[in-house]
């Protein structure tokens, strides 16, 4: 049995043999203890045979037989000096290895301190061949955030072996009773390590971080963690908690008396021990998904409060850098990346509106002052204006000259219906109209006119260079746009890109429905399209303006949305038919009764944008969130529920299913949503339904479309979210992943029609597999 | 312990001839052993809570192999346990990775059957250490640890043994593990037996560190050639034989790509290290009439024990096998296993360039590059 600890197999086996001299010294007593043990009893198995059961052994022969051997290093040692019978032991064991050491102690033992020191050691990256990433292992600190479930657990266990830091967010569980830590000192941990104080509202307590009374390797042993990870109790609930799952060394409110005393000075020096996270592993899952709160405070609101945690202290410590904050050598070198997006325009603060939850509860000073700037600027406050210069408002867009459009254009004769509409147009001597401007409401921007014709188009613009971006116009260092917009429904707003020769580019905006919700669209360079087909491939680094751009329906489409607004409204005029504006339902919106021609051709827009942000490019994912299928979802609540009957084959019927299903995918949604929002970039991992078996069984089948419905073993989704974790085509991409499906049909015949990657702990299948999946979708 | 020892006396008159009928027994007990694995596991799977698939005793953990196992099936997401001795410095590393570490001892059988409870698979990885008894640990432990693992109806135990065992009854660890793999195959387990052939990690204390550092090297000058295989290699085909249902009841032998004689071995290190070994060679005789004084003296019993390999090394004996049933079997990848080059190398370019980080702040260097 070789149930040693690796460190001392070295020590004991030398040991055993300086012992065999010293016990032949103390002779009688040494080799009767080792007689019973030694000596065959007649019963025994072919071990002895090996063994001359002959008599007791005489120091005489001893020295006759080894002289005639020639084998000097059997002489008995004991007569000797101490040096000598150590040089003596060592060709001893030397020479006894030699016979031993090939296969003997295959199964298990060895003495080398090199192969144990590199073995034992896990943060060793060579100690294990099936590693990702272990070179970055070192540099990074992985929040895992349900870190007891089930695939929670895998993922920890995981990160440890590759050598990362690993920290877990665990809910207070009543097994483990806990208290206020004695080791760290309110005085000295005021506010955050990047010195934005933090101001908790909703009664929370701020104060030292918990610890359990058993102490952390009894918890860590009841939770069934690894010893490895550290752990910070707290609450998903809990705005605090979340910022201290992210950076530990923040304890107090700036209310506090050491904050006043020491100020900032306290901050600086303060003992910064404990790294801050710089990935979080999101794999929560409501313990009973029957309850839409604990299901929208795991799905949703607890990635919205660990996301904004997360930017809000990195986006702190990319500030304090940029500050060039001299006073913390350790800040200097260290680099800080910005989380999340840029602001490229910005023309409301509608902030508060969109963030409730985290921007309520973790309102720092910042946002305060982000306020007053909303409203007009404050000459006085000019550090502030120095740091929020880099975004415009409203004031750099202007109108483009709305045109009737080119009809079918030059190649294709214009039809007679047109030409008889564009002669009526110019007869009636109407003009298009298109405006930019704030609106009265919020300060959103609002683009906004009508246009004539099929084919008019409206087109509004700004110059990238009115931003002032960090870098020499680095758009290449981004990965795309993100635009907050609502509009009046039509499907016909696009953005446009421009270069410096003029070479367009446009992306369809679509599926923005209602007035009054903001939909965040985000749009990568390559989805851009060139606007004709001479224009060459967008190249970033040459972009000047970004546009919005209407096109006016052609008759057919406005005939039909026109159409299916009469129905709603159950107006059956007589010249339904001919009637060719749309009607946007705005309470403003005066036009004229008389003249009804005018009004029949009119196509109406109106899109209102509140924010324009640059997505950053991003080599690594910062966000790994585990979602669910529509069947893994279904298999979680059958699962609940049959936990909750003590029925644990309880099956639910089909339409409690899809209903089941449904409900699910809605909160999960919404947090990916939440999720996406932020600008941070994310890996969205939806597994099929979990079972419990080994990882490298069957093939994966990554996929996008919702389509798949097959289970999945959880450790393979583990390995799955450790890889992504730096995995560069991961970034920004949701997808599904489930086990190959297993066809009846004879082979040649199978109907599936999905790649499926091998999983294996060896070969790097991700990359591959998620290569051909889209970005940002 | 009265059970263990009369097993012992059981199988002592089998044992004694089991050069003459090897070959028919060997296929009777298989056999016996199909036709009782399918009886026993009709009973578990039927009745009472079933045990979790994922969950794993590992006994031997600790060892160079047992810990690949560990890391290994951690990775592949199984509920580690690894049985250790109850001892001064505890195996902290086991804990830290992610196991659940059980106070246990092979040699007290009732010790046992508390670390089984709730455990689907052992693997078995443990052997005795040069200190230890090879039959208290290797034969009386196991044989307590396969009637523990009976009694509480473990449903697969993957046993690692050494290859070409049954061939040299005269080496007392081979002979414990050829008798061991033959009660097991009578025991009704769903067993597998894998016999690992050597490992890369012993060439570097005997060969690899020894002539970087321009000490004397010793060796043999037997033709034995052994196909070294890396433990990682050999944990992930051990956790390939614990999720095979078709490994089920089979005895395989882990080789490595390629049978090396320990010749070749020093040239390759010299090779690499770009340093010239500095080789005493010992003739086997010499090591076979060691054993035989030594194995006179009580006293020097372990050392003759060791020194028994001298039979083998005076075989010419290959240890390597074909191994593309086993991959086939398996389900693994042929070119994902570890060369001896490929590990020599990799040791190599490590040690020297953390050398030279260490000869750069000391100031010192010793070796020779």
């Amino acid at each position: 049995m070789s149930s040693g600890g690796g460190e001392n197999s070295s020590s004991s086996s030398t040991s055993t043999k300086t012992k065999k001299p010293n016990s032949v010294k103390s002779s009688r007593s040494a080799s009767g203890r080792r007689t019973p043990k030694r000596a065959p009893p007649p019963s025994s198995p072919s071990p002895e045979d090996a063994q001359p059961s002959t008599a007791a052994p005489q120091p005489s022969d001893l020295f006759g037989v080894s002289g005639n051997e020639k084998v000097p290093e059997t002489l008995n040692p004991f007569e000797l000096g101490r040096k000598a019978r150590e040089a003596t032991e060592n060709l001893w064991s030397t020479f006894v290895d030699l016979g031993s050491g090939f296969s003997s102690r295959s199964s298990g033992d060895y003495d080398l301190d090199v192969d144990m020191s590199r073995v034992a050691s896990p943060s060793d990256g060579e100690a294990m061949t099936c590693d990702v990433g272990t070179d970055k292992a070192e540099t990074n600190t992985v929040l895992v955030v349900g870190a007891t479930g089930s695939v929670g657990k895998i993922v920890v266990r995981k990160l440890v072996l590759r050598g990362y830091n690993v920290r877990c967010l665990v809910r207070p569980r009543d097994d483990i009773p806990l208290q206020p830590s004695t080791r760290v000192g309110p005085d000295v941990r005021v506010g955050g390590r990047h010195g934005r104080t933090l101001r908790f509202s909703k009664g929370e307590t701020t104060g030292p971080p918990l610890e359990a009374v058993c102490g952390d390797a009894e918890a860590k042993q009841i939770l069934g963690l690894p010893q490895q990870v550290s752990i910070v109790w707290g609450n998903l609930a809990s705005g605090l908690d979340c910022y201290r799952a992210i950076d530990p060394c923040c304890a107090c409110d700036a209310d506090s008396e050491s904050f006043r005393k020491y100020g900032w000075e306290a901050l600086c020096y303060a003992p910064y021990d404990k790294p801050p996270t710089t990935k979080v592993v999101y794999c929560v899952r409501a313990s009973n998904p029957d309850d839409e709160g604990d299901r929208s405070l795991c799905d949703i609101d607890g990635v919205g409060y660990l996301s904004q945690a997360y930017q809000t202290y990195w986006n702190g410590m990319t500030q304090m850098q940029q500050r060039n904050w001299k006073r913390d050598r350790r800040l200097q070198t260290s680099e800080f990346n910005k989380k999340g997006k840029t602001l490229l325009f910005m023309f409301s603060d509608n902030t508060t509106a969109q963030g409730r939850g985290f921007n309520a509860a973790l309102r720092g000073r910042d946002t305060d002052k982000r306020v007053v700037r909303g409203a007009g600027g404050d000459p006085k406050q000019k550090r502030q204006t120095v740091t929020r210069k880099r975004y415009r408002g409203v004031e750099s867009w202007r109108v483009t000259e709305p045109s009737t459009g080119k009809g079918g254009g030059a190649s294709k004769p214009m039809s007679p219906q047109e030409r008889l509409r564009r002669e009526y147009i110019e007869a009636l001597g109407v003009k298009n109209e298109a405006t930019v401007r704030s609106s009265e409401y919020k300060g959103v921007m609002r683009f906004e006119g009508e246009v004539y014709a099929k084919g008019g188009v409206a087109e509004a613009r700004a110059p990238f260079d009115a931003v002032d971006l960090p870098g020499v116009m680095a758009l290449e260092k981004y990965e795309g746009l993100q635009l907050e917009c609502s509009s009046d429904g039509q499907p016909c707003y696009w953005c446009i890109l421009e270069d410096e020769t003029g070479n367009r580019y446009r992306y369809r905006m679509s599926a923005m429905s209602t007035y009054q919700t903001w939909k965040k669209i985000r749009v990568p360079w390559s989805s851009f399209r060139p606007m004709n087909n001479k224009t060459p491939p967008l190249d970033v680094s040459k972009l000047k303006y970004m546009g919005i751009r209407y096109e006016a329906p052609s008759v057919a489409q406005a005939e039909k949305i026109k159409l299916q607004e009469v129905l709603r409204s159950r107006d059956f005029d007589d010249d339904v038919d001919v009637r060719l504006s749309i009607d946007d339902d705005d309470d403003d919106d005066d036009f004229d009764d008389e003249d009804e021609d005018k009004e029949l051709l009119a196509a109406k827009f109106r899109i209102d944008c509140s924010k324009v942000s640059l997505l950053p490019r991003q080599e690594e994912p910062d966000f790994v969130l585990l979602s669910c299928t529509g069947a893994g979802a279904a298999k979680q609540m059958e699962e609940a529920r049959g936990r909750a009957l003590n029925q644990p084959n309880y099956k639910m019927s089909e339409n409690e299913s899809t209903f089941a299903e449904r409900d699910m995918r809605r909160t999960k949604t919404a947090g990916e949503d939440r999720l996406k929002a932020t600008g941070l970039a994310y890996t969205i991992v939806r597994p099929g339904p979990l079972q419990d078996v080994p990882s490298g069984l069957q093939a994966l089948v990554f996929d996008q479309s919702g389509r798949v419905r097959n289970s999945i073993g959880t450790a393979d989704v583990a390995d799955v979210v450790v890889r992504s974790l730096h995995e560069e085509k991961a970034v920004n991409k949701s997808f599904e992943v489930c086990y190959e499906q297993k066809s009846d049909l004879p082979t040649g015949l199978d109907s599936y029609e999905l790649v499926a990657h091998l999983s294996s702990l060896e070969t790097d299948y991700l990359k591959p597999a998620l290569e051909p999946l889209e970005r940002n979708i | 312990m009265a059970s263990t020892s009369m097993m012992i006396s059981c199988r002592t008159p089998a044992v004694q001839s089991r050069q003459a009928s090897r070959s028919f027994r060997s296929r009777r007990s298989s056999l016996h052993a199909r036709s009782e694995a399918a009886d026993s596991s009709a009973p578990v799977s039927s009745s009472g809570t079933p045990v979790k698939k994922m969950s794993m005793l590992v006994v031997g953990a600790t060892g160079t192999l047992g810990r690949q196992v560990v890391r290994r099936a951690l990775d592949e997401g199984y509920e580690v346990r690894a049985l250790v001795r109850p001892r001064q410095n505890p195996a902290d590393f086991l804990r830290d990775w992610g196991a659940v570490t059980v106070k246990g001892d092979l040699n007290d059988p009732s010790s046992l059957p508390p670390a089984l409870v709730g455990v689907h698979t052992v693997v078995d990885c443990a052997t005795a250490r040069p200190e230890e008894s090879v039959r208290a640990v290797d034969w009386e432990g196991k044989v307590a640890l396969i009637q523990a693992c009976q009694a509480m109806k473990i449903q697969r135990y993957v046993y690692m043994s050494i290859a070409n065992c049954d061939k040299h009854p005269d080496v007392p660890l081979m002979a414990v593990k050829s008798c061991t793999e033959e009660y097991l195959q009578t025991s009704g387990l769903n067993y597998t037996v894998l016999r690992a052939c050597g490992f890369m990690q012993a060439l570097i204390g005997q060969y690899a560190i020894p002539i970087l550092e321009g000490n004397q090297v010793w060796g043999t000058d037997d033709t034995t050639r052994t196909a070294y295989l890396n433990t990682q290699d050999a944990a992930r085909m051990c956790l390939a034989a614990v999720r095979s249902d078709e490994a089920v009841g089979k005895t395989l032998t882990l080789a490595g790509p390629r049978a090396f004689t320990v010749s070749e071995v020093i040239a390759l290190c010299e090779k690499l290290a770009g340093a010239s070994a500095n080789v005493s060679k010992v003739p086997v005789s010499v090591l076979r009439t060691a054993k035989a004084i030594t194995g006179v003296f009580q006293w020097t019993g372990d050392a003759a024990d060791r020194l028994a390999f001298a039979e083998v090394l005076s075989g010419n004996e290959v240890f390597s096998a074909p191994m593309d049933e086993t991959y086939d079997l398996l389900g693994l990848n042929p070119e994902e296993t570890t060369t001896v080059e490929m590990y020599l190398r990799e040791y190599y370019t490590q040690i020297l360039k953390k050398l030279k980080e260490v000869g750069a702040q000391s100031g010192q260097n010793r070796f020779d590059f």
